[in-house]
């Protein structure tokens, strides 16, 4: 185990120690305990955006490397 | 090391060119993505909202459309073109992005003449934030359309329109974002 893995584990360890200490669960002071409202809404509707364009991006990928195994396997039979 | 090559790769069935520019759209998606989504946030949640028609120039708008989607057009005939005439075409596509950078200028110079500007609501905020950084993009796109156009000569035809390739991907991206922009500010 090198150095500088060695230090990160620590400062990693110190950092999750500490979150766990405190007595006092930290909650988002936009949405804490909101259920209805425009706020709320906007939450959502942004939520929903932001889960839109990743998952559009995460299937392309899939997508894409599929492509790339299918493409793979398809080399290798012809090699064989 | 990657090795520099032009033709599409055996394995992933695409030239290392179109798949860097495709990683990089996919890191693009997302920041756009993010925008998007703050707006979601902002709009849902405020209690008014102005209409873009009666805020913006619909007219400059729409006209800036029609620049940036003829200007993707020309680049895109240049991809099949043979190099002299593909060189003009990226010229005059220059040119178009040029038109287009003049356009958004003209539009930013009369908003912030009648004090439309970022600070007033969250509207004009968004704008500013979303179209600035779509010009940005175009700045861009014209520098980088530029690079290809002059560097045939340093670094060959063959990768040259690799460049080509991999920009009107770019261009069409920058489109679409411009198209989406449109709708939600001066449509809706």
């Amino acid at each position: 185990m090198s150095d500088a893995f060695r230090r990160l584990s620590l400062v990693l360890a110190v950092a999750l120690m500490w979150a766990a200490s405190g007595d006092t669960a930290w909650a988002c002071p936009v949405c804490f305990r909101m259920e209805d409202g425009p706020v709320a809404d906007g939450v959502f509707a942004a939520v929903l955006v932001l889960m839109g364009v990743t998952s559009s991006v995460l299937v392309g990928f899939a997508v894409f490397i599929h492509g790339f195994v299918r493409r793979a396997s398809k080399m290798e039979g012809g090699n064989q | 090391m990657i090795p520099y090559t032009t033709t599409a790769r055996a394995d992933t069935g695409v030239s290392n060119v179109t798949l860097g520019i495709w990683l990089f759209l996919a890191s693009e998606v997302m920041l756009f993505g993010a925008l998007f989504s703050s707006y979601a946030l902002l709009r849902v949640s405020a209690s008014a909202w102005p209409a873009g028609r009666d805020v913006l120039s619909l007219g400059l708008g729409a006209a800036n459309t029609v620049v940036l989607m003829l200007m993707t057009g020309v680049f895109w005939r240049a991809r099949s073109a043979s190099w002299p005439a593909a060189q003009r075409l990226i010229l005059a596509s220059c040119a178009l992005a040029l038109v287009f950078l003049g356009i958004k200028t003209v539009e930013y110079a009369g908003e912030i003449r009648q004090g439309l500007v970022p600070s007033v609501n969250t509207f004009l905020a968004t704008y500013f934030t979303l179209t600035g950084l779509h010009a940005l993009h175009v700045i861009g796109g014209l520098v980088a359309n530029l690079w290809a156009a002059t560097g045939a000569a340093r670094v060959g035809l063959e990768m040259t329109a690799g460049r080509v390739c991999a920009l009107s991907l770019y261009w069409v991206f920058v489109d679409v974002v411009w198209l989406i922009i449109f709708v939600l500010f001066y449509l809706s």
